[in-house]
């Protein structure tokens, strides 16, 4: 089952725009001076666990290993390539994430991911967002984006 | 170690937290994420009451929230949610703090982390208990009272507290950890279940330890838990007193409304989950013994060890409509299951000491934030009934219970 995790037409991707220093007081300080949000490749995650990803899009990881936070984008419930991804990537059942999302939600230990509305708001939310993670269907990457495989 | 807890650490937290959105608005962080839900809900009884006067249908079965969180940085989280809930004589009917609690991140890497929460949180408590109040996050519109019991629910929902948390992946498992110590909240509704006549008086030094862990495995096909829960409560009586003659002439002087003592609650709970695309199976069982030490006499020790259990089914016929069955059995006294010793000793119902429930649902979610669900309830036995709201000496054995709920989460 996972060799084929990279076959998939869907495939998580990221963007990764690092912005030159990192979350620091000092960083942000001086970032009043027009903040160039440079993209930086490579990106420092080149490849993700499945429960690495798990733990990212069950929102229990909330930063990159460098401390920067981790902004998760998911299409709505019922889209079909949110359910694919779920099922298919994560191998986790789409109702039961959505159940973990609501009890972060709703006991205040956590928060649920940005929901956007379809795949060109995500492909835009992905580029204008350092440090987010998100899915698309194979063939629409985009240049600014970096794929990763799941292993 | 309780007072260096409630008095240092949280209640400070807790008036940070109500300052949080002045705190946000003047603060260059991330934005604040609002989160809210409403629902309304019926009970109709043949017999008995439950959430009010529900022979003649109760509305008395509404929930309000509005709550917030806030990441400053990505380590802190600080969030917290007011709740406006009646649920008959078990509930506060009244607006106050759900919860409100700091979450920090001590460590954190790709594969585990490791957290401290402080403030009001939700207990770590078997499947559901966290999230009992959420329409949307509950398998039913009644959680099965055999664990989550209604008139006792304030102290087992909630604590004044600090707890450590972790998570790691090994494999195909995931283990959670939750530890908790601190001060459960004691309200009227459960000083009516604890103080019964000829007691009068007032429960205070509350504390309450909590450690669960959670085991989901294989993308959370399989859940397996295993709660333990120790609350203690020490009993102040009223002032009060009366001369009772034990002899010809000879007269004894004692409390009229009891003895100074304490109340032990412990409780073992073990929960299993099974998912699969349509289906989900429950099961929890908990043994929970009460011990109350010298209330009725200095040296006495009375022990009440209850034991609650179900199984439940439910299946997913397609995204909207869900449809359930569940058998929930409940025991005053695990040693005396039919009630026939209670009965002998006080002269009381032996259906007063049982509880066995068989309960059908359906359930229809119109989109993300509507819910409509209905389900019946055949009950034989009073044992988890509200004292509050009824006169258990009276209360009839077998019973039926409907009950309708809708509700909306944003």
């Amino acid at each position: 089952m996972r060799s084929l995790y990279p076959t998939f037409f869907v495939r998580v991707i990221y963007c990764l725009w690092l912005i030159a220093m990192s979350w620091s007081c000092s960083a942000q300080s001086s970032s009043s001076t027009a903040v160039t949000v440079a993209l930086h490749p490579p990106p420092h995650i080149q490849t993700l666990s499945i429960n690495e990803a798990r733990a990212i899009f069950s929102m229990r990881l909330r930063a990159w290993p460098d401390g920067s936070p981790i902004t998760v984008f998911v299409l709505p419930d019922n889209n079909p390539e949110h359910n694919q991804f779920v099922r298919s990537l994560l191998t986790l059942l789409p109702h039961q994430l959505k159940r973990n999302w609501d009890r972060l939600v709703y006991t205040g230990i956590g928060q649920a991911p940005t929901e956007v509305a379809n795949e060109t708001e995500m492909l835009e939310q992905l580029k204008a967002t350092p440090g987010s993670i998100g899915y698309i269907k194979t063939g629409n990457e985009d240049e600014t984006l970096h794929l990763i495989e799941l292993r | 170690m309780k007072h260096f807890i409630s008095l240092s650490c949280v209640k400070p937290i807790l008036a940070l937290l109500t300052l949080m959105p002045f705190i946000q608005s003047y603060g260059a962080g991330s934005d604040l994420k609002w989160h809210g839900y409403v629902s309304q809900g019926l009970i109709y009884t043949s017999d008995n009451s439950f959430y009010g006067d529900s022979e003649d249908v109760s509305w008395e079965f509404t929930d309000v929230a509005l709550g917030a969180s806030w990441r400053p940085i990505p380590r802190l989280q600080l969030s917290a949610q007011g709740i406006y809930r009646q649920a008959g004589a078990t509930s506060r009917d009244d607006v106050y703090i759900d919860y409100a609690l700091a979450d920090f991140t001590v460590i954190q890497n790709m594969s585990w982390q490791l957290g401290v929460r402080g403030g009001r949180i939700k207990n770590p408590y078997g499947l559901f208990n966290d999230t009992r109040d959420v329409a949307m996050s509950r398998p039913s519109i009644l959680l099965p009272e055999s664990i989550y019991r209604d008139p006792i629910r304030d102290m087992f929902h909630t604590s004044d507290s600090i707890s450590v948390y972790g998570h790691a992946y090994l494999g195909d498992h995931l283990i959670q950890l939750d530890v908790l110590h601190g001060d459960p909240i004691i309200t009227d509704a459960v000083k009516n279940e604890f103080i019964v006549a000829p007691l009068a008086g007032n429960l205070e030094n509350e504390e309450a330890s909590i450690a669960r862990i959670l085991i989901e495995s294989f993308g959370g096909s399989l859940r397996f838990a295993y709660t333990y829960t120790y609350i203690n409560v020490d009993f102040q009586p009223d002032s009060g007193t009366q001369q009772v003659q034990i002899a010809p002439a000879t007269f004894l002087t004692v409390p009229l409304y009891g003895y100074p003592g304490e109340t032990q609650v412990e409780v073992d709970l073990w929960s299993l989950e099974y998912n699969s695309a349509h289906w989900q199976l429950n099961a929890e069982y908990q043994t929970l013994d009460y011990t109350t030490k010298d209330v009725y006499g200095p040296g006495t020790a009375l022990k009440s060890p209850n034991l609650g259990y179900y199984v439940s089914a439910s299946y997913r016929v397609d995204e909207q409509w869900r449809a359930f069955i569940r058998y929930d059995v409940y025991y005053s006294d695990k040693n005396d299951k039919d009630g026939k010793q209670y009965q002998q000793s006080t002269g009381r119902p032996d259906h007063n000491r049982f509880a066995y429930d068989t309960t059908f649902g359906v359930r229809y979610e119109l989109n993300k934030n509507w819910l409509i669900s209905m389900e019946y309830h055949r009950v034989k036995g009073t044992a988890w009934l509200p004292s509050a709201e009824n006169n258990l000496t009276q209360a009839k054995e077998s019973w039926d219970l409907f009950s309708a709920q809708i509700s909306y989460k944003f």
